[in-house]
């Protein structure tokens, strides 16, 4: 029972990390970034790739792939997203197009990787240490360090640097960060770049403990989406308790279904959600 | 002669249509070959699944990127009626059909309060769901390893005429749609549902009408492609691959019009098909790119270049 | 023709319409008055279906509306316009017209029809039938804005700030269209204006509200003359009627 509490709490740090660039690039720039799920998945194979050929440790390969992701998002946004009109009007050709990016990255994958699973097997992948009665695989207490961290990151940037301010100020009230002199423009930029690049952390995270292809990404993005809605946006607290929830969910389910059905459970929590909650999808809750 | 609606194509055009259908009906007594039949056969069943996808996604303006779980339903119902209750096919068919539509009624109804994006993301939930919960009911499916249907070679060499009437229903059916009195309801609700309300649509009723019908027609092609593929798993029937390709086909060939489904079904049978030997996988960047630049630059796909190219004037609709 | 009876709208703590009444009577214009956030929209909104009164009753003659959706106020005769114009952008102006007419009326496809062409020239509109909304500016969609609505046939129009936003000539064709459409089309109509003027000209009586209550009521030059009313406004409604 120990071990799938703490198998839960670990899961939690990976979904939260997943969650919280899907609702930041919402919260700021009110678009669904269907990409998402795309961006995880480029993550995974950065690391694959960087693993394969020099050898470097998927930890080690963070960074980078942060930093590569970052600017690949604000290239995105500036190449496509920001052509699109704001808002309501919006709203299902930015999911296209998003998803477009989805398709080619997909397809991009599969020329430079093949169809087949993939998995990224370090000196200690299979290493696990104990306390009391439960084994921990060090992966996952790794990938849940690193959540941590990189939570605390967000919740420090984003409420004590100027940036995080102007960030949340944008996902206020954007015309009157103009008045204020506020360069929109170049927070949503960020914005997509910085969402971009967790989406991709997230994906190098998941590559250390999961075995993924190229079709991988649609079932993460539905779970970064039931965070999201359950834990409100940008909301580090909240995206945290939600990635909790769902990884909870998933782990105790497994005592009643097979294994692939749990990530059903996910998605029909998804679904009623969204349908129960009334006034949309995202509450009014400001980043921080 | 028939006393048509106000709404009705001209006479002129009706003749038009009348004379391509007899002769696609006719092309294999002119010029039987195994491969092409089978190939139009199945075209024209992707015809009428993407004008059905278009009915929600592009007459309502609600994208639906779950749609494969109707096709599956159906598909999975209608072999099982008739394999194990020995239904013969068409009652099949239509048994799928009516699960199907009834299941798009279940979770489209409440779903459908939700606007734009939400409900495009709650729809892959529900096509993900399904799909993981309808390979568990191995009753259903067969489990992973699917369902054989053997269908004998005579009916197998008809499913061509049945994918053609299919096609023409659709057809018809989506024109109603579009043109008649119900169209414009539909068209209001996709510009501002509320202001629809505030002059008289009630807009759950008739949304209630087109997922059921949409769902009804993807659960009768699902039963077609059982019939027509002889043997289905769910991966290939509710898999996201099946639900992106019926968005693929709306939105490139044209959102919300007639013509536009029944081109972005032709390119997209026959971009994949020629794909299929060396390059499986490419018809996803092609079609990313396709659709990238039919958002950024041409909203009614393939449809607004034609009126583009021959210069239609604006105010006239596809 | 319409009573509102006791109109109550909470929303968490805050009452944003707290106990009006009122009645229109037939064929009159009665404007529903008071300065911003006094509760005129969500008693439009009330009345239209838009919203379910927390409180209160709506009637329209005997019928009662309360609580009744929009579609269904819409079919019963008691259509609205909105503040910030809403045309159909998929549809073109007569089809914006022939919805509204099809769904509220009792007619057949062409009558529909018949009936939208003459709103829609009514309206002064007919010659653009055939283009879309965005083809249109303010001015022109506000009219289409009224032609819609009365391509319902309704027997109670409520115009939501018809007449804010548009130049003086403008703002002077829409009075003429709203005097003509309670004359020639028969309606009754309540109308929220912040255009005093407009209100002055149009309106046989006002009802004034300030912070979701009724503080004054009566004819408009008496109204505007109410210290109360004044004090409400702060002043504007004597610098803007005078």
């Amino acid at each position: 029972m120990i071990d799938l509490f703490v198998s839960a709490i670990l899961l939690a740090g990976l979904y939260a990390t997943m969650a919280y660039g899907l609702g930041l690039i919402y919260g700021v720039l009110r678009i669904v970034n269907l990409g998402h799920g795309g961006m995880i998945m480029v993550g995974a194979y950065a690391a694959f790739w960087l693993h394969e050929r020099l050898g470097l440790d998927p930890y080690l390969s963070i960074l980078p792939v942060a930093v590569a992701a970052f600017f690949f998002g604000i290239g995105m946004y500036k190449l496509l997203v920001k052509r699109l009109p704001r808002g309501a009007a919006g709203g299902v050709q930015s999911l296209l197009l998003l998803f477009a990016v989805w398709l080619l990255l997909r397809n991009a994958a599969y020329l430079l990787f093949t169809g087949n699973d993939q998995t990224i097997r370090t000196s200690y992948s299979t290493h696990s240490f104990h306390i009391g009665s439960a084994y921990l695989s060090w992966n996952r207490l790794a990938v849940f360090a690193v959540a941590l961290v990189i939570l605390a990151g967000l919740h420090f940037l984003l409420t004590r640097t100027y940036l995080g301010k102007a960030i949340r100020a944008v996902a206020q009230n954007p015309d009157s960060c103009t008045l204020v002199g506020i360069p929109v423009e170049q927070v949503y930029s960020f914005t997509f770049g910085l969402g971009t690049a967790l989406a991709a952390v997230a994906g190098v995270l998941g590559a250390t403990l999961f075995s993924f292809n190229p079709g991988f990404g649609a079932t993460e993005l539905l779970k970064s989406f039931v965070v999201v809605v359950l834990g409100g946006l940008g909301s580090v607290a909240g995206t945290a308790i939600a990635a909790l929830i769902l990884a909870s969910v998933e782990v105790f389910a497994i005592l009643l279904l097979p294994s692939y059905l749990t990530a059903a459970v996910g998605f029909v929590l998804l679904v009623l959600v969204l349908v129960l909650r009334p006034g949309g999808l995202f509450g009014q809750r400001v980043l921080g | 002669m028939i006393s048509l609606p106000p709404w009705a194509p001209r006479r002129i055009y009706l003749a038009g249509f009348a004379i391509v259908v007899a002769l696609i009906a006719l092309l294999p007594f002119i010029h039987d070959n195994y491969y092409w039949h089978n190939q139009i056969t199945f075209t024209l069943l992707i015809v009428t699944a993407a004008l059905a996808w278009n009915w929600l996604g592009g007459l309502l303006g609600q994208v639906s990127f779950g749609h494969a779980a109707m096709f599956g339903v159906g598909g999975f119902v209608a072999a099982r009626l008739q394999m194990s209750a020995h239904f013969p096919m068409l009652i099949g068919w239509l048994g799928g059909g009516v699960i199907a539509g009834s299941y798009a009624l279940i979770w489209g109804h409440p779903t459908l309060r939700l606007r734009g994006p939400y409900f495009s993301i709650a729809t892959i939930g529900v096509g993900e769901a399904t799909r993981l919960i309808c390979t568990y009911w191995s009753w259903l499916t067969g489990g992973s390893s699917g369902l054989s249907i053997p269908v004998d070679i005579d009916l197998k060499h008809q499913l061509y005429w049945y994918a053609l009437g299919l096609a023409v229903l659709a057809l018809m059916a989506s024109y109603a749609l579009r043109k008649s009195p119900l169209g414009l309801s539909l068209l209001a609700i996709k510009s501002d549902v509320d202001a629809a309300a505030d002059v008289g649509v009630s807009s759950s009723r008739l949304q209630d009408l087109v997922l059921f019908l949409s769902g009804l027609t993807m659960g009768i092609c699902g039963g077609f492609y059982a019939s027509y593929a002889g043997f289905i798993e769910p991966v290939d029937m509710f898999g996201f691959d099946r639900s992106i390709s019926f968005v693929l086909m709306g939105v490139i060939g044209g959102i919300g019009t007639i013509a536009g489904p029944v081109l972005g079904a032709m390119v997209f049978v026959v971009l994949k098909e020629s794909l299929l030997a060396y390059y499986p996988q490419l018809y996803l960047g092609l079609f990313g790119i396709s659709l990238i630049l039919v958002i950024l630059f041409e909203p009614l796909g393939l449809v607004g270049l034609g009126m583009r190219v021959l210069r239609k004037p604006i105010g006239e609709r596809p | 023709m319409i009573r509102a009876e006791g109109l109550v709208k909470r929303y968490g703590g805050l009452r944003a319409v707290d106990g009006v009444s009122f009645r229109l009577q037939e064929g009159q214009i009665l404007g529903l008055i008071g300065p911003n956030g006094a509760g005129k929209s969500t008693c439009f909104a009330m009345l239209a279906g838009s919203t379910p009164p927390t409180e209160g009753r709506v009637f329209l003659g005997d019928r009662e509306l309360t609580g009744i959706p929009a579609f269904r106020a819409a079919r019963a005769g008691v259509v609205r316009t909105h503040q910030i114009v809403r045309p159909f952008a998929h549809l073109t102006l007569l089809e914006n017209c022939t919805v509204a007419a099809v769904q509220c009326s009792q007619l057949d496809h062409r009558g529909a029809l018949a009936l939208a062409r003459e709103m829609l020239k009514f309206a002064g509109l007919d010659a653009r039938g055939n283009d879309k909304p965005a083809a249109l500016t303010l001015a022109g969609r506000k009219r289409l804005e009224m032609a819609r609505a009365l391509s319902c046939a309704p027997k109670v129009l409520l115009l939501d700030e018809v007449i804010a936003g548009v130049n003086p000539a403008e703002a002077q064709e829409m009075g003429t269209l709203i005097l003509r459409a309670r004359d020639e089309r028969k309606v009754s109509i309540v109308m929220t204006e912040h255009v005093m003027p407009a209100v002055m000209r149009l309106c046989e009586y006002v009802v004034v509200l300030d912070a979701g209550k009724l503080i004054a009521e009566g004819k408009p030059q008496e109204v505007v003359q109410h210290p109360e009313v004044i004090a409400a406004y702060l002043g504007k409604a004597r610098a803007n009627a005078g």
